[in-house]
């Protein structure tokens, strides 16, 4: 490898990151744009939880109490849009640029001036999103699939809005995908071989090409939708010729490979928690890659399954209820690696594994609620009730989020060089696990009731549910601040952290001292090292 | 910590006016669309801010790449970040023709009762299934619709026709100039080049004649799907074309400039691909819009 | 002859597609394969056009007109 670097290029690696505002704003290092998305998804994170708080205020009790309907509607897109959008997936990517260079053994991403940009989008994405409130008409209200013709015929001004934000976000998204490629497979240490990978990085990579791949469909949804209300196109008018539910097809092309997106970084996340805590390799190390990959692919195939009210052929609905059943497969296999990986293993509880076994708990009740959405005989009784949102919220939260916060706890150690508190880590674990599934629990018996999504007012049969799923919500709320303060105490007045805080993980990462240098490896690592650190052996 | 295998540029401030500049252009152009007044110059702003973020921020890359800055670990980094950028873009341009096929060979024949669909023909009282949609579901329907058919159609076998093989042509110059590069026979390769860019501005001159012709004939956005579809497709291949004119123009100047020698040229492959590609759409475009 | 046609169409992605391998290969090796896949995508591509023009002359293929499409 030819070896030439400027003095200027040089300079930058005694002098460590500038000083004051401008650091964050020209910063090129990976951990500098890793902490940036990680502090803006938690911002987002606390935004979307806000708005679900006002929708759970307004389901407290049966009858209009606090919003009117078009305000409700309002609450329930923009939670959508602010948590998939600009809480879960930028949180991923923080996690990405904080963790893949340091797993591969590289000093910093591959494109680093791309991925300033990648993030630096996402702020301007996210403020004209949210100003969409403050706009004549008010925020979209058409939920966060904003199927036409409710976003285009019936919809706000603001909605172009809106589009344009989309736009920002896939911008954004497919660098960050881009680069997470380049960095992947570019710049692992040259003595890294591509099945020596750990999971994480593995199942990035594998999102990545997710993310390339539906995305700009998605930008071609949502500029034919711009098309259709302002210069008079027919893509989504059966007047002209169109059709509504090709609306639908797009969205899903791009819906059902998105979350995917969102909960494969996931899957890699507590892939290195659990044999960390539970003192034993990985179980099945390649099946997890291999997993990983056919659940990318078949998540290509099945979008229809969204749809099966649409009127579809049933050839199609047939098609598309099998495809999406064999999915069960793949990911049957990583749960049951995961147990196996517990398997007389000699486990300890601390913070990171208790919300990676919970993980694995809850995310399969979710697939399993998934699988029940999947028949589709039986959906044309569940389709757009509140079991669909107890089931995606089982996936999202207790999948994707727990995930995230497993991760933050796990690698909190290396980022500041510091421990967390993990009495209150404890605390907090048991506080939100109860409270969520308070919160999430008792929508599945509202869902199979009948109580439909997306309303503020609902029959009497449904209140007492209700009542109590409200208070689990402000509970969960709450803990929140309990995980704010956690991070704040940790970063502020931690003990300090030694290089591998946790005594049997395995990862390139352990190998750093913690803080972690500004640089990750001025060295690639060499093979006995990167043997000695990998997962399956 | 002496690092000698690896590059990390230093700190910029490209992304940050990129951003800036994007999103004036988005708030810029959805006011303009909502008749406010100073949208269409809030608009212009944000694409100059945008031009010059690009300008500067490819010329730094240049500049750097000139000086001997990049190894070779950087540049294969640039080949990814090229190769997955324009899988994007096929993907992009997926998502419209799956549109157009969509429509033809599902949602029109769906809404003259093709298939289980046996109640729409009464919604759509009259309706045929044709492609090219000559007359819209709401034009034959009782409610009356914006959308407006009355158009000719466009020849394959005039402008189209003409176009494709302007473009075809351009494919086959930038092949040579390719050739010329790698053989290094540099005056075969400005001309060849020059001669690419020449058919591609060629080509963007009977596109606007064409849009000229299939406008004043009635054919416009508001001609229901089939004038969605063409417009969108024709739209977005002449926005690539123009931004591949451009990237050869900025080719042909460093050319000039002496930045190329036969072994080290990713930046010629990567336009030139880009080109190809921009070549293949239309080649789809012509066989699926005025064929097939 | 549309099968002809949309499957000379799938070749000819194929070659880019082949083209993109090569340039992300980079070095001599990599700029050989570019150079030939696009080489062949080039020629694929005129004959689709001549091919076309061939078709239509002969009258076994007529450009989009008012049909029923069904």
């Amino acid at each position: 490898m030819s070896s030439t670097t400027t003095a200027a290029a040089h300079d930058e690696h005694h002098h460590g990151p500038e000083k004051g505002l401008l650091r964050w704003i020209k910063t090129t290092n990976h951990k500098d744009i890793g902490t940036l998305y990680l502090w803006f998804s938690f911002l987002m994170l606390l935004i979307g939880g806000a708005l679900a708080m006002g929708i759970r205020a307004e389901l407290l009790q049966p009858g209009l109490q606090l919003f009117e309907p078009q305000f409700f509607n309002q609450l329930t897109t923009m939670h959508g849009l602010i948590m998939v959008f600009g809480a879960i997936m930028p949180a991923f990517v923080g996690l990405a640029n904080w963790l893949i260079p340091m797993m591969v053994g590289a000093p910093d991403m591959a494109l680093p001036r791309m991925n300033n940009w990648s993030f630096w989008i996402l702020p301007f994405a996210g403020a004209i999103l949210i100003s969409t409130f403050f706009m004549e008409g008010g925020a979209p209200a058409f939920g966060w699939t904003f199927y036409a013709p409710l976003s285009t015929t019936f919809a706000p001004d603001s909605t172009d809005f809106f589009i344009f934000a989309i736009h920002l976000l896939g911008f954004s998204s497919i660098m960050g995908s881009i680069n997470i490629i380049a960095t992947v497979l570019n710049m692992k240490a040259p003595e890294m071989r591509l099945m020596d990978m750990p999971l994480f990085v593995w199942t990035w990579l594998i999102t990545s090409f997710l993310l390339i791949g539906a995305m700009p469909v998605l930008a071609g949804a949502v500029t034919m939708m711009l098309t259709d209300r302002n210069f008079g196109t027919a893509f989504f008018d059966a007047t002209g010729g169109g059709d509504p539910v090709m609306f639908q097809h797009i969205f899903w092309f791009f819906g059902h490979p998105e979350v995917y997106i969102m909960i494969l970084p996931a899957f890699g996340i507590v892939s290195h928690i659990i044999p960390t805590f539970a003192r034993k390799p990985l179980f099945g190390y390649s099946s997890m890659v291999y997993a990983t990959a056919s659940i990318a692919f078949l998540s290509y195939i099945v979008w229809a399954h969204h749809m099966f009210l649409t009127g579809m052929p049933v050839a199609g609905e047939l098609y598309f209820m099998y495809a999406t059943m064999l999915i069960a497969v793949p990911t049957g296999v990583k749960v049951f690696n995961w147990v196996a990986t517990m398997w007389k293993g000699s486990l300890t509880f601390e913070t990171p594994m208790l919300w990676a076994l919970s993980f694995v708990f809850l995310f399969t009740i979710g697939g399993f609620s998934g699988l029940m959405l999947g028949i589709a005989p039986a959906d044309i009784q569940y389709h757009d009730t509140y079991f669909v949102v107890a089931h995606f919220h089982y996936v999202l939260v207790t999948g994707a989020l727990w995930g995230i916060i497993a991760a933050v706890f796990y690698w909190l150690p290396k980022w500041t060089g510091k421990m967390y508190n993990e009495t209150l880590g404890k605390v907090h674990f048991w506080w939100s696990l109860i409270s969520v599934n308070v919160v999430f629990f008792p929508q599945h018996f509202l869902g199979l009731a009948g109580m439909p999504r997306r309303i503020p007012d609902y029959a009497l049969q449904f209140a007492d549910f209700n009542y109590i799923s409200s208070i689990g919500a402000f509970s969960f709320g709450l803990s929140f601040l309990l995980f704010t303060y956690i991070v704040v105490d940790c970063i502020r007045n931690g003990k300090p952290a030694e290089a591998r805080p946790w005594y049997s993980a395995k990862g390139l990462e352990w190998t750093l001292s913690s803080p972690a240098a500004y640089h990750s490896f001025g060295e690639p690592p060499t093979r006995a090292e990167i043997l000695a650190e990998s997962q399956h052996s | 910590m002496s690092n000698e295998k690896y590059y990390v540029p230093h700190g910029t401030y490209w992304p940050i006016i990129g951003s800036i500049g994007i999103s004036t252009l988005f708030v810029g152009f959805a006011n303009h669309m909502h008749q406010v007044g100073w949208g269409w110059p809030v608009m212009l702003l944000g694409f100059s801010i945008v031009a010059f973020m690009l300008f500067g921020w490819i010329g730094t890359v240049v500049n750097e790449s000139i000086s001997g800055t990049y190894n070779k670990q950087v540049d294969r980094s640039f080949r990814w970040g090229m190769s997955w950028f324009i899988f994007s873009e096929v993907m992009f341009f997926a998502a419209f023709f799956g549109a157009l096929l969509y429509a033809r060979t599902l949602s029109v024949p769906w809404l003259a009762g093709a298939d289980n669909n046996v109640f729409t023909p009464e919604l759509w009282e009259g309706f045929k299934a044709t492609w090219p949609l000559i007359s819209t579901p709401g034009e034959v329907g009782q409610n009356g619709t914006m959308f407006s058919t009355n158009f000719k159609l466009v020849d394959a076998w005039g402008l189209p026709a003409l176009n494709t093989a302007l473009l075809l042509s351009s494919g086959v110059t930038i092949t040579y100039a390719h050739h010329a590069l790698r053989s290094g026979h540099r005056n075969a390769l400005v001309a060849w080049m020059i001669a690419t860019i020449a058919l591609g501005v060629l080509f963007l001159g009977f596109q606007i004649t064409e849009y000229g012709h299939a406008y004043h004939d009635g054919l416009k956005l508001t001609s229901g799907i089939y004038g969605s579809t063409f417009y969108l497709l024709t739209g977005f291949h002449g926005f690539h074309v123009t931004v591949g004119v451009i990237m050869l123009t900025v080719i042909l100047y460093r050319i000039q400039k002496g930045h190329f020698n036969a072994d080290n040229h990713f930046a010629f492959e990567g336009v030139a691909w880009y080109w190809h590609f921009v070549d293949v759409v239309w080649l789809g475009l012509f066989i699926f819009v005025y064929w097939l | 002859m549309d099968f002809v046609v949309i499957a000379i169409i799938i070749v000819i992605f194929f070659s880019l597609g082949s083209a993109v391998i090569g340039m992300l290969r980079g070095g001599r090796e990599g700029s050989d394969k570019m150079f030939k896949a696009l080489r062949v995508r080039v020629s694929l591509s005129v004959f689709l056009f001549l091919l076309l023009m061939f078709a239509s002359f002969m009258g076994w293929i007529e450009p989009n007109n008012i049909l029923p499409t069904q």
